[in-house]
């Protein structure tokens, strides 16, 4: 049997707060080129989920695999050199930044971190910027951001920002991104280019992972969905196999028929 | 009056190049440093033992006292002023602090630090610290005027070297990372920093600077002794910034030019009270206080704020149309 | 080893003293989510306080209630006119750590201008320590002793049982979702800030009494060990602030019997780094996710 290539695997994450799982052997795996939905109620752990690939938490138990290299114990950083890239459910950009300036800031160091170079490698460093022109400018002008390209990126709008954070996974060279529920804080009326926005991200190669509360929207997009519940996967496939399960009876109907009755 | 220019100038030569640090770590990467001014005195005490002689005993004691040239002091105190910067900030800046607890930690640091100098006496000759350094070329022939006006001159060159440092890390990728660090560090991780590389190092880069400007204060006044470098000074320094602008390097300086003239050095041109000599003193720590609560409140970015650099590509389609 | 119980038994004391200053912190720090800088000058304008209340009376109880609310006048004015508006318009929180410092400088300035930075006394009818148990304490080491504990008991009532209590936690876990839920958090900050003053004077009072003699840098000073023992204990918890207390004054009062007491603070900074490296978030972080859940 043909086993599809996968990029990235979460395996039996265990992840307590205080004594209380939040996840509870949770496993994921993120096939190559794929969009995958990831759903689920309000605290069910996506994010932290999320925030353990991530590596800004670390997991209890259970492992991170990137294209077959655990990565469990790596610190954030190496994590994203080794192509991951996120959003966050409340957008992060560098506010007193420049939009230009955040996504120089996102692209491949290429020795700008070292303050050796910052003295004394400066021809090669301004070579770096030069090489990073074309994509930055390509990639500003592709998300209609290129006339804010001075402004400091705390001036945009939710989309804009949401925007601004899909360009700089794209200049980042990332080849797995997570995308923590990107139409938080969008206004309706930016809803549909943030999502063409996340498929010019996956037309670019990018394998995603999508957080996202409309059922809609993931079965638009995503061909395969996870059904988290108090920190555990209960189901997976596509929505429209989902609809019949019992996830999604206690996720969703039960729900509402409490709504409805309180 | 000409000696209160140049005073004041020399002052500003220091006070500038301590600003200039602690824009560095604030400024650029936003770590607040309350230990900063010791810094500052570790460079001061190691160019002072460096090139004093022997201590003499039962009057003064302090360690090594090797006699040796000024230049070698201020080398001397701009790597051991570097060290202890790397040191503090091994400790303290990476794990999961987080800032409010570094900023005590460095606090509580500063105090303590000050308390052990004062007592150790065989390490800096105590609470009563180091008298007589030799100052550089002082008997060169010289004016006592024209003696002055040379160390002025030297401070404000070594300023102007300080500055050019300063702005090319500013304007470099670097600094840019240093930027993102403070505007938002998780983001700054995620994005493939070494937040605690970065912050170490800078860490290290502004507390030696700082070591220069103690060892040029040592040589200036040829004495230092613990009421030198308490927290009330990393305040002085920090207003210094606010007024000019944090993030700012030419507002830094500029803040500093206005804050020691009109603060400090304008302060002591009022006549003592003779009664109670500390008076001065201690308005100016109150006014200087109170300055840098008023610019944190109605003007919080400085006279001169930082500026956003403009993104300086021509792309090909903009050039045609 | 009577010596050392006689050092236990002042380290007992210390901590008492520490715990009062420290567990008026730790709740402040909880609610306001950051560090008081001007902390120590509540204690000293206490202290100050009593020194004033003694040319009218010798009652040192009557000076020290004195010295209690102008500490609690104080602390609740440098919010109103200072800390609060500034929170309105501050983005990032480490800005209150400048405007804090900057208000500790003032406030020891403007003592230094009443009352010079020499030191002052405080007159306390002298008397010998007296053996209790392996300890010796005086009836003032007594009666801070028990003030610590009643302090202690009370606060726990006061903010597990009452709905002042119950306001106040729900703001230190999440001021948006206590506005939510029609707290206002803006009054609970106000008498947060009250009630810290109040404790943190009578820190001051205790401490003048036991030393009689300060500067206007008393409660600066203090400050470090207070800082020591809430960041031990982690901040936000009573109890942990209490037992920092316990390991600060124990650790600072029993190292001072073996090496120099002037060395007494440095070893305040040791116990202070090593948790800080061991246990970033204090040693009882854990509790508050477990009482949370
Ligand atoms: N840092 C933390 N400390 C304590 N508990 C936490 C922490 N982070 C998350 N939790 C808890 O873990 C559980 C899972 O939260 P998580 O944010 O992962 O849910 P989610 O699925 O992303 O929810 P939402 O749809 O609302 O974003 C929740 O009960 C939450 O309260
Ligand atoms: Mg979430």
């Amino acid at each position: 049997m043909e086993t599809p290539d996968i990029v990235l695997e979460a395996l039996d994450i265990h992840k307590s707060f205080g004594g209380v799982p939040a996840l509870d052997g949770c496993s994921i795996t993120l096939p190559r080129g794929s969009v995958t939905g990831l759903i689920g109620p309000n605290g069910s752990g996506k994010s932290t989920l999320i925030e353990i690939i991530s590596g800004l938490l670390a997991p209890d138990r259970g492992t991170v695999r990137m294209a077959g290299t655990n990565i469990t114990s790596w610190p954030p950083y190496r994590r994203s050199r080794h192509g991951l890239a996120r959003t966050f459910q409340v957008s992060r950009l560098w506010e007193k930044l420049s939009v230009a300036e955040n996504l120089m800031a996102a692209t491949p160091s290429r020795g700008r971190d070292d303050l050796w170079r910052t003295y004394f490698g400066r021809r090669a460093l301004r070579k770096a910027d030069e090489a990073d022109r074309d994509v930055i400018y390509q990639t500003l002008s592709g998300f209609d951001l290129w006339r804010l390209r001075d402004e400091p990126a705390g001036v945009l709008s939710g989309g804009q920002a949401r925007l601004l954070e899909f360009s700089r996974i794209m200049v980042s060279g990332a080849t797995v991104a997570l995308l923590d529920e990107p139409l938080a804080g969008v206004n309706p009326v930016m809803a549909d280019s943030v999502l063409s926005g996340v498929r010019q991200l996956n037309d670019r190669g990018i394998t995603l992972l999508l957080v996202e509360h409309n059922l809609s929207v993931v079965e638009k997009l995503c061909p395969m969905v996870y059904g988290m519940e108090t920190g555990q996967v209960t189901a997976s496939g596509s929505i429209s196999e989902l609809v019949n399960t019992q996830f999604f009876a206690d996720a969703y109907i039960g729900r509402s028929r409490e709504r409805r009755k309180s | 009056m000409f000696i209160f220019l140049i005073t004041t100038l020399t002052y500003v030569g220091f006070q500038g190049i301590l600003s200039l640090g602690m824009n560095l770590q604030w400024g650029y990467a936003g770590i607040l440093n309350l230990a900063y001014i010791v810094s500052m005195a570790v460079g001061a005490y190691v160019a002072g033992v460096i090139s004093l002689g022997k201590a003499q005993p039962p009057s003064t004691f302090y360690v090594l006292g090797l006699g040796l040239p000024f230049y070698l002091g201020i080398i001397a105190a701009i790597a051991a002023a570097g060290l202890f910067g790397a040191i503090v900030g091994a400790l303290v800046l990476g794990r999961k602090i987080r800032a409010n607890y570094f900023t005590v930690a460095t606090l509580v640091l500063a105090v303590v630090l000050a308390q052990l100098i004062s007592q150790t006496t065989g390490l800096f000759n105590g609470s009563e610290g180091l008298i007589a350094v030799p100052q550089p070329f002082v008997n060169a022939g010289l004016t006592y005027n024209g003696y002055q006006a040379s160390y002025m001159v030297v401070c404000l060159i070594l300023l102007g070297i300080v500055y050019v440092i300063c702005e090319v890390l500013r304007r470099s990728g670097f600094g840019r990372t240093l930027r993102t660090i403070r505007e938002d560090e998780i983001a700054s991780q995620v994005f493939g920093h070494n937040i605690f590389a970065m912050k170490l190092k800078i860490f290290t880069f502004g507390s030696a600077l700082a070591g220069l400007a103690g060892a040029l204060i040592i040589f200036y006044v040829g004495a230092f002794n613990p009421a030198g470098w308490s927290v009330s000074e990393t305040i002085f320094i920090l207003t210094c910034l606010f007024v000019g602008g944090s993030g700012n390097n030419i507002g830094a300086v500029i803040g500093t030019a206005i804050v020691v003239t009109f603060f400090s050095q304008g302060t002591q041109l009022i006549p003592g009270f003779q009664n109670y000599p500390e008076l001065i003193p201690v308005l100016r720590n109150l006014l200087i206080a109170a300055l840098l609560l008023a610019v944190l409140r109605w003007r919080p970015s400085g006279l001169f704020p930082e500026r956003i650099p403009k993104y300086d590509h021509q792309p090909p389609a903009a050039a045609k149309g | 080893m009577s010596g050392f119980g006689q050092a236990l038994g002042f380290g007992i004391v210390s901590a008492a003293l520490i715990a009062l200053s420290a567990v008026a912190m730790s709740m402040q720090f909880g609610v306001t989510k950051h560090a008081n800088f001007a902390h120590g000058e509540l204690l000293t304008i206490s202290a100050f306080t009593m020194v004033l209340m003694q040319k009218v009376t010798q009652n040192l109880f009557l000076d020290a209630a004195v010295g209690i609310c102008v500490s609690a006048a104080l602390a609740w004015v440098i919010n109103k006119t200072i800390l609060q508006p500034f929170r309105r318009v501050v983005k990032r929180l480490i800005i209150m750590l400048i405007v804090t410092a900057s208000v500790s400088q003032i406030v020891q300035s403007l003592l230094a201008v009443g009352f010079g930075t020499n030191y002052v006394v405080l007159s306390v009818p002298s008397e010998t320590g007296r053996h209790i148990g392996p300890f010796v304490w005086t009836t003032i080491d007594v009666i801070i002793i028990v003030l610590a504990i009643l302090v202690v008991a009370l606060l726990h009532i006061l903010l597990h049982y009452t709905s002042f209590g119950k306001a106040q936690r729900a703001v230190a876990d999440d001021v948006d979702l206590a506005r939510i839920v029609g707290i206002n958090s803006g009054a609970v900050i106000s008498r947060t800030w009250l009630l810290t003053g109040a404790v943190a004077g009578l820190a001051g009072s205790a401490l003048a009494v036991t030393i009689g003699t300060f500067s206007n840098l008393l409660g600066f000073t203090f400050l470090l060990v207070t800082f020591a023992a809430v960041i031990v204990g982690g901040v936000g918890k009573m109890y942990g602030a209490v037992v920092g207390s316990l390991i600060v004054g124990i650790v600072t009062e029993v190292s001072g019997y073996y090496l120099s007491s002037g060395y007494k603070q440095v070893i305040a900074l040791g116990v202070l780094i090593v948790v800080l490296l061991v246990r970033p978030n204090g040693f009882f972080a854990t509790f508050v996710a477990d009482t949370k859940a």
